[in-house]
């Protein structure tokens, strides 16, 4: 670290300036600190407000697709009904077996040589 | 030179001037920023807890997570009870402008019915004025107009923009069978804070299974209602209802519900009831009772209609009865198939009572066969003294009589069964052919469950599965225990095939299909006596006796065409039953 040392006008002696780094004194290092660290969290913070207009965007979207899904689960039920779907196949014409023939079949035995 | 002269002599009384007025501003500044400190002060010392309190209001939003309500399902995994979407209309009363308008624009939305029925511009008139109503309240700022309305419904209302008109989203349920399975399902109706609440059937059982645990989401939004996602999150997740897969059959349930209801009419009946149980395992297939209602519209009934016949109504069982005793003293070897009835040939005296047959026939030396076929009174109750109270007691507490089966329904009661040691003479004849005895239609289909599964007796179980949103469980079968032996349960059951074949109902048995079955004429009991007229029908088989698919019983409530339960009960049972052949694939006997 050079400190650099200024001649005092009167005595001619040499006093020290203050501290630097890179020639550039440390308090000037702490105020750009504060400033990066201030524009930093604004940075933030207007994307977290943005990244919260999203999420509600997303919300939003969620909601209506969850809808939509209810609507169409109501839609499947409806149309599941056992009760509804006799009605459908009578309009249709189709009829209850009055009389049942139950087949016997043989069982098959191969012929001996 | 002059100025300059004139400038040196002012300079002095200047600098002293322009530091009295810098003395000044600068007494004004500190008096100023004083006063700023003890405003912020009194902002943020003094009213500091006021206003954050009133910017956390604002800021906060909590809000209920409402669980869905879990759904009830067939075996086949089809709804029987499903939740659904629908809207709560209110009215925001400072901004509803025309209120005639508006009640009229809104009634037919809300009322039950077409435009051709007939008093239909007369309920349109009724519900008008109630709205009209509500929306007159005076200090009222918001008011619910109707619940549970549909979403096609809603998007209508919608559409005709009137102002003051919203909706909230509830849930209901909605039953794609109708009214179908009413008794057991149960309905959801509301407790005492205005939550869904199940009442009796499986909704009423299992309430706390299907509700699931409401949530609760604390969280910060900015004056858009953006969420502020830095800020303090608080949720609970809601845990959704758990589905019930059930044992039912569908077709069998839709098919039972319409037979019996047929039968009802066609025999004059009061009322009915009809269970159809896999006696491998006690599940309900199906079960159905008359009158019903609809559990959509619960509101629009008695409490009468909600109590389920088959679970919860006792009665005398008469001659099914006859089944079950005559199983218990083949088991307790007090007789045999052929053991000969040495008292059959006239009626029995009991103490002052006489014990006659139902049609006054009396056959000596009746075998135990003959006494099921014939379903002799008299032949029953020298079974009822061979075993003896105690025996005939312990056998009826095996097969479950005298306590409630454990079926999954809420509302289920048991028929009393008279103290051990308590018994008379009166009382064991009576009891040996199902009189001066009660019971359930649960608990009687239950015992002959019994006797078709080789003497295991199974609780009746009307849920199979538990479905969870990401887990599924099962509930295992409950064996209750062996009551009879598997040799026992064969030669009741070869009696019952005999009866069913040759005994009184043997006009309508169904050739080939290896039925077992008895039929049942019971008196029905009033203020101490019997009624002369009054009868309850009933049958209870199973089929194929050899390797059951199914156990039924069918119970008619004072039938009108006919007392008998061979002329009412059993024809029906067998026109259930021919369907039921059908679905189960079982075949006539060459």
């Amino acid at each position: 670290m050079k400190i650099k040392a200024i001649r005092n006008g009167k005595t001619g002696k040499k006093q020290p300036r203050g501290y630097r780094l890179l020639g550039i004194t440390i308090p000037f290092y702490l105020i750009a600190l504060v400033v990066l660290f201030g524009v930093v969290s604004i940075y933030f913070a207007v994307e977290m407000a943005s990244t919260g207009a999203v999420l509600a965007s997303i919300e939003s979207e969620k909601e209506i697709l969850v809808r939509k899904n209810q609507t169409l689960k109501g839609e499947l039920i409806a149309k599941s009904s056992l009760s509804q779907l006799g009605v459908d196949a009578e309009d249709l014409g189709f009829l209850k077996p009055q009389n049942v023939l139950y087949l016997v079949s043989e069982e098959s035995v191969a012929k001996l040589p | 030179m002059s100025f300059i002269l004139f400038l040196k002599n002012l300079l002095p009384n200047f600098l002293e001037y322009m530091f009295t007025r810098l003395r000044i501003v600068t007494f004004t500044f500190i008096l100023l920023f004083l006063g700023i400190i003890v405003r912020l002060f009194f902002w943020q010392v003094i009213r500091g807890k006021d206003l954050s309190r009133n910017a956390r209001l604002q800021r906060e939003s909590g809000q209920k997570i409402t669980a869905p309500r879990g759904n009830i399902l067939a075996s086949d995994a089809t709804w029987m009870a499903a939740r659904s979407e629908a809207w709560l209309v209110y009215a925001s009363l400072p901004d509803v402008r025309d209120i005639s308008k508006t009640a009229d624009s809104l009634a037919p939305f809300f009322i039950d019915a077409e435009n051709s029925d007939p008093g239909y511009k007369a309920k349109l008139l009724e519900e008008a004025n109630r709205l009209k109503g509500l929306l007159q309240r005076d200090g009222v700022v918001w008011v619910p107009l109707k619940h549970s309305v549909g979403t096609g419904f809603k998007n209508n209302i919608q559409a005709l923009s009137l102002s003051g008109i919203g909706f909230e989203q509830e849930e209901t349920r909605a039953y794609p069978e109708s009214s179908s399975s009413a008794h057991l399902l149960g309905f959801v109706g509301k407790n005492e804070e205005g939550g869904d609440l199940g009442y009796f059937g499986l909704e009423g059982f299992y309430n706390l299974t299907l509700s699931g645990k409401k949530g609760f989401l604390a969280q910060e939004f900015d004056a858009r209602g953006t969420p502020i996602l830095l800020s303090d999150k608080n949720e609970v997740s809601a845990i959704g209802g758990v589905d019930l897969l059930t044992h039912i059959v569908k077709p069998i349930q839709l098919n039972l519900e319409k037979e019996l209801k047929e039968g009802i009419e066609k025999y004059g009946a009061v009322g009915g009831t009809a269970i159809v149980l896999n006696p491998k395992n006690g599940g309900v297939l199906a079960m159905a009772s008359y009158p019903s209602y609809d559990p959509a519209k619960y509101f629009d009934y008695g409490d009468v209609f909600f109590k389920n016949p088959a679970v919860s109504d006792i009665f005398e069982p008469g001659s099914i009865f006859k089944v079950v005793v005559m199983a218990a003293a083949l088991d307790a070897d007090a007789v045999e198939i052929d053991t000969k009835c040495d008292i059959c040939d006239k009626p029995l005296k009991v103490d002052k009572y006489e014990i006659e047959t139902w049609n006054n026939e009396y056959s000596p030396d009746s075998t135990m066969l003959e006494v099921i076929v014939n379903s002799d009174n008299v032949g029953m109750a020298f079974v009822g003294q061979k075993l003896g109270a105690d025996k005939l007691y312990d056998y009826l507490s095996s097969f479950g009589f005298g306590e409630k089966t454990g079926v999954d329904l809420q509302g289920e009661v048991s028929g009393k069964l008279r103290k051990k040691g308590t018994w008379n003479v009166v009382d064991l004849a009576t009891a040996s052919f199902g009189q001066g005895i009660s019971a359930t239609p649960i608990q009687i289909v239950s015992a002959v469950s019994a006797i078709a599964n080789g003497g295991k007796l199974f609780a009746p179980q009307v849920v199979d599965e538990l479905w969870g949103e990401s887990w599924k469980e099962d509930i295992k079968e409950s064996l209750i225990g062996e009551v009879i032996s598997k040799e026992s349960a064969e030669e009741i059951t070869q009696m019952m095939v005999e009866a069913a074949k040759n005994g009184e109902s043997k006009w309508t048995y169904k050739r080939g299909f290896g039925v077992a079955g008895k039929t049942g004429t019971a008196q029905i009991p009033i203020a101490g006596y019997y009624d002369k007229e009054k009868t309850i029908a009933s049958f209870v088989g199973f089929a194929p006796y050899d390797d059951p698919e199914f156990v039924m019983l069918v119970t008619l409530r004072e039938p009108q065409t006919s007392p008998w339960a061979s002329e009412t009960a059993a024809p029906l049972w067998y026109s259930i039953a021919e369907d039921l052949f059908i679905h189960f694939g079982i075949q006539p006997e060459k």
